[in-house]
């Protein structure tokens, strides 16, 4: 049993291993209400891919674990810790960071101004300097290459590895990345797949929305299934795959991404 | 009185609770296959009486002296009924033609033994009420802002008086012989000219979404204000133009008197309201109204969002326009500084407070800005800074406007009277 | 030939202000998505806090309405010792005090309250036009009503080189509009609070992802403006004197600057400010003094017409 989707409060015994629980969360923009009651734990140091289909929440989830939506009830805790109503530079703090869908950069800046853009909150700049060195430039040479080159120049794979560099320069223990996959090529989708197993593997723990759902879920430890606001399916991510009902609704989708794709 | 056409508010304090009022439009189709009650006589003869009472209480008499009180009282109990009888019942509808009734049998009335100045004020109540009647269906209907009412008042006023004069004019050197033409004519050409050239700057404004329609409009008063005051050969520049009232005649009724030229701000007046309601009421109207609630989901809906919110601006200045014809015979002298952007700011800020998106609303703004404003003289100018503290404060605390509140004030009654 | 080069330099005079006028406007209308319909008055209302509070004019003490001190006179008249330290005193007084009314206040207890995300513009729009009416009706009843001579911070000198009338006051103020405006840019675009301010600008909702405090971002940019139309107040009105109707001409001509230029860049604004200056004092001079401002009103609309984004603007670069 990964991720669960039963209990309700913070069960004491998963304290340690839960790094998020989502209990109850009701969101939505305006009179709109996108996310009802969603209850959901991340297990810690795990990649796990949130799928679904469109307008299932995902997005808004993510957004509302980072404050970018409002809770209307609920709680969303993080390490043990209520962190509903914090802002973003607290929620950084506490180690936690977010790479939204789309394009998140400024294109007529420097990569390298970008890339300082992401260390606001460490409020010093020789040190945010020093990480930029041995965090991003480390995990992505190509933008050390690029350093003094515009931000809007590079291309897709290279600006999503910019913002993923930017991400990590905090040193986040749980990455929030909606669909890092969106326009990149099939080599890049398995470059920044890669990445994020990377990732994982020195300890960070990661969770995703991926609509190349089968992909996602084969490089994935655990996986969630979204439908209509709610969790239908948190279980380890072979789970998810081998679920009859889940390759019916879903996979079956992602067979056109295969093809597309090899 | 206190009748207005109910749409939906939609610039609420903020984005949720426009979703949470009652969609009047909505509640009514709903009902009216429901049981709509039937008349009750004895309210339908106590509002009638208080609407007599209203209509009938200052005739004869200099003012209000005297009844005032009394007459505040029948005003207020008839805007009591108004919002304790539910406007989607028999009895509602009822109530609501006898109160518009009573409005215009009370404008009928009331220049009976009333003073020249007086009706100086109420003349021009009914000429600037047309004028913000057009600009509502712009702001309020549209939802585009337009900052040049006073622009096109002045092209209407000038157009009108320079075609009914038969001189010869002056422009860039070329002299033309104008046509000396009755009265009643020059209004629609007014009318025509100013539609004309609000599509003219209205159609590259509106093409970008934002407030564009704003800067191009105040781009144009300015422009419009410096022809006016610069050409001398066709306007006679700062020196202004008399135009008097005498030989001047409409269908043989003589205008000199102001009581009698009263009534033709009057039906202007009417005439613009029954233009809006009609608006209002058409296709197209319903299109402005998805335009100005949503104006993304309209144009996906296949609602051509720029032509409508063009025509909206045309027929908002061609009303200016019209009014324009008007005012030059009721003040008897025109001017450029009559027409410049304070003129507009008036009418804007009539507009707003009035209520947009609402019938009354105009009239309550129109009356703002003259009949109040004239009684608000001995404060000098600081009537004027308390009106642009008021529009703020009410920006942020009721964005409908004094008629817009009213709907929503007897949205809430109802609301506590059905349960 | 002289005289061209006559009016063109006091069109760059003209332009410079306008250009600086035209920055702030620009920067709210980007960052906080604020269009701001009371624009000229913020450039009116410091100029007159500076005749109040540098100069011992006796019409523009404080409104003798408040306690106590009305009717009071506080204008430093300090012995003019080349400089007219009266002026710059007040100027120095006067820019805390936009900050707070033309900044903190105007956004707090007006943008913030009507500008709610992806939502309508048009309420600003509405109660900001409340606002400068408010304004210019305020100065108009509480302090003066007709225009006051206001001095100029360059002095009254001239300079006759080779038959061209130049003076001082059009090199000063071209000079110091090019300081303001080479200081905001190097701020913007070298200092890392100025990218931030720009990121903000730019992608509010990246901005707030990476933890850029967004909204002290745009307090900044309030700040930022009400400085800028302090220094516009001082420099425009020894050429137009402190009035309180200065606002209406003043306004339109800056977001005429703005939108001519490209409104959403600094650069824009500068160029579009440089040319409307010009353009309205050669049709003053060409066309017909009568005519000075309708030179740039057409521009506007044919600008608006042809090429919405502006003429130095990108259209990827709009936002709104």
């Amino acid at each position: 049993m990964a991720a669960t989707e039963t209990g309700v409060g913070p069960d004491p015994a998963s304290g340690s291993r839960e790094i998020l629980r989502l209990d109850r969360v009701v969101a939505g923009y305006g009179s709109t209400t996108i996310l009802h009651e969603t209850t959901v734990g991340v297990e810690r140091g795990k990649l796990t891919t949130i799928i679904g289909p469109n307008g299932a929440g995902k997005s808004t989830a993510l957004k509302a674990i980072f404050g970018m939506v409002k809770v209307r009830s609920g709680r969303i805790l993080f390490e043990g810790d209520d962190v509903l109503d914090l802002r973003q530079t607290e929620l950084l703090d506490r180690g936690m960071a977010f790479v939204p869908q789309g394009r998140n950069i400024f294109p007529a800046m420097t990569v390298r101004n970008n890339l300082e853009l992401g260390g606001v909150s460490l409020g010093d700049l020789e040190l945010c300097r020093s990480r930029i060195e041995s965090i991003s430039f480390s995990l992505f040479p190509v933008l050390k290459e690029k350093a003094n080159d515009q931000a809007g120049t590079l291309s897709g794979g290279e600006q999503k590895m910019l913002e993923v560099g930017r991400a990590m320069l905090l040193e986040p223990r749980l990455l929030l990345i909606d669909e890092p996959s969106i326009g990149l090529s099939p080599i890049l989708v398995k470059q920044v797949f890669g990445l994020l197993q990377s990732l994982r593997d020195t300890g960070v723990t990661v969770l995703m929305i991926e609509q190349n759902a089968k992909k996602a879920l084969e490089i994935s430890d655990n996986g969630i299934v979204m439908q209509q606001g709610r969790v239908a399916l948190a279980e380890t991510a072979q789970d998810v795959l081998d679920h009859p009902k889940i390759g019916h609704l879903f996979l079956g989708g992602a067979v056109d991404l295969d093809s597309a794709d090899e | 009185m206190a009748e207005s056409v109910n749409v939906p508010q939609s610039k609420a304090a903020d984005g949720s609770d426009a979703l949470d009022q009652p969609d009047f439009e909505n509640r009514r189709d709903k009902i009216a296959i429901v049981d709509r009650g039937r008349l009750s006589p004895s309210l339908i003869a106590l509002v009638s009486m208080l609407g007599a009472a209203v209509a009938v209480m200052p005739v004869g008499r200099a003012g209000f002296d005297g009844v005032i009180g009394l007459w505040f009282l029948s005003v207020l109990l008839l805007v009591g009924v108004n919002v304790a009888v539910p406007l989607d019942t028999r009895n509602g509808q009822m109530v609501r033609w006898i109160s518009t009734a009573t409005f215009v049998a009370f404008m009928m009335l009331f220049p009976i033994g009333k003073s020249g100045a007086t009706m100086t004020d109420f003349g021009l109540f009914a000429i600037f009420g047309a004028v913000v009647v057009g600009m509502n269906l712009t702001q309020g209907f549209a939802g585009q802002v337009s900052l040049a009412p006073a622009a096109f008042l002045g092209i209407g006023s000038y157009t009108s008086v320079l075609l009914d004069m038969g001189e010869e004019v002056t422009v860039a050197g070329v002299t033309v012989d104008l046509p000396d033409l009755p009265f009643l004519a020059t209004i629609p050409i007014a009318i025509v000219v100013c539609m004309l050239l609000s599509v003219l700057i209205g159609f590259p404004a509106l093409r970008v979404r934002g407030p564009w329609l704003a800067f191009v409009t105040l781009a144009f008063s300015l422009l419009v204000f410096l022809v006016l005051n610069n050409e001398d050969g066709l306007t006679r520049g700062s020196r202004g133009i008399r135009v008097l009232r005498n030989d001047f005649e409409i269908f043989g009724i003589d205008m000199l008197p102001t009581h009698n030229f009263y009534y033709a701000g009057l039906f202007y007046l009417f005439f613009s309201l029954t233009v809006v309601w009609w608006i209002v009421r058409s296709p197209w109207g319903r299109a402005l109204k998805a335009i100005r609630d949503n104006s993304g989901r309209a144009s996906s809906l296949g609602v051509d969002v720029r032509n409508y919110t063009l025509l909206g601006f045309a027929v908002g200045s061609g009303l200016a326009g019209g009014a324009g014809a008007l005012y030059a015979r009721q003040v008897e002298y025109i001017e450029p500084r009559s027409y410049f952007v304070n003129q507009t700011i008036d009418f804007f800020l009539a507009t707003v407070a009035g209520g947009l998106g609402t019938l009354a609303g105009p009239l309550i703004g129109g009356s703002l800005i003259t009949l109040v404003a004239d009684y608000l003289r001995f404060t000098g100018d600081w009537y004027r800074v308390w009106f642009g503290l008021f529009v703020m404060v009410m920006m942020v605390v009721a964005p409908e406007g004094l008629a817009g509140s009213f709907n929503r004030f007897r949205a809430w009654v109802q609301k506590r009277v059905d349960s | 030939m002289e005289q061209f080069l006559q009016v063109t330099i006091s069109g760059l005079a003209t332009g410079a202000i306008f250009a600086i006028s035209a920055v702030g406007f620009a920067l709210l209308w980007q960052t906080a998505g604020a269009v701001n319909f009371a624009h000229g008055e913020f450039i009116m209302v410091p100029a007159v806090l500076i005749l109040a509070l540098g100069t011992q004019e006796p019409t523009v003490g404080i409104p003798d309405f408040i306690p106590l001190i009305g009717g009071a006179n506080i204008g430093v008249a300090l012995p003019s010792a080349g400089l007219p330290w009266g002026l710059l005193i007040g100027f120095a007084l006067t820019i805390p005090i936009a900050i707070f009314l033309l900044g903190y206040l105007f956004k707090v207890s007006l943008v913030d309250r009507l500008l709610q995300p992806g939502g309508d513009d048009i309420p600003l729009v509405i109660a900001t036009i409340g606002l400068g009416l408010f304004l210019r009706e305020y100065v108009h009843e509480a302090w003066f009503a007709t225009p006051q001579p206001f001095p100029s911070v360059f002095g009254n000198g001239f300079w006759r080189p080779g038959g061209v009338a130049i003076s001082a006051d059009d090199i000063g103020i071209i000079v110091a509009c090019t300081i303001v405006i080479g200081a905001l840019q190097f701020f913007i675009k070298r200092t890392y609070l100025g990218r931030q301010m720009e990121a903000a600008a730019q992608n509010a909702e990246t901005a707030r992802v990476l933890g850029i405090p967004v909204n002290r971002m745009v307090l900044l940019t309030f700040a930022i403006n009400a400085v800028l139309v302090t220094i516009a107040g001082l420099l425009v009105s020894p050429a137009i004197n402190a009035r309180w109707d200065a606002g209406i001409n003043l306004g339109l001509l800056a977001f005429t600057a703005a939108i001519i230029g490209g409104f959403n860049q600094v650069r824009g604004a500068l160029y579009g400010g440089f040319l409307v200056g010009v353009i309205q004092n050669w049709s003053g001079a060409y066309l017909s003094t009568l005519y000075r401002d309708a030179g740039p009103l057409l521009l506007l609309i044919l600008v608006i017409l042809v090429r919405p984004q502006g003429l130095f603007g990108r259209a990827e670069e709009r936002r709104i």
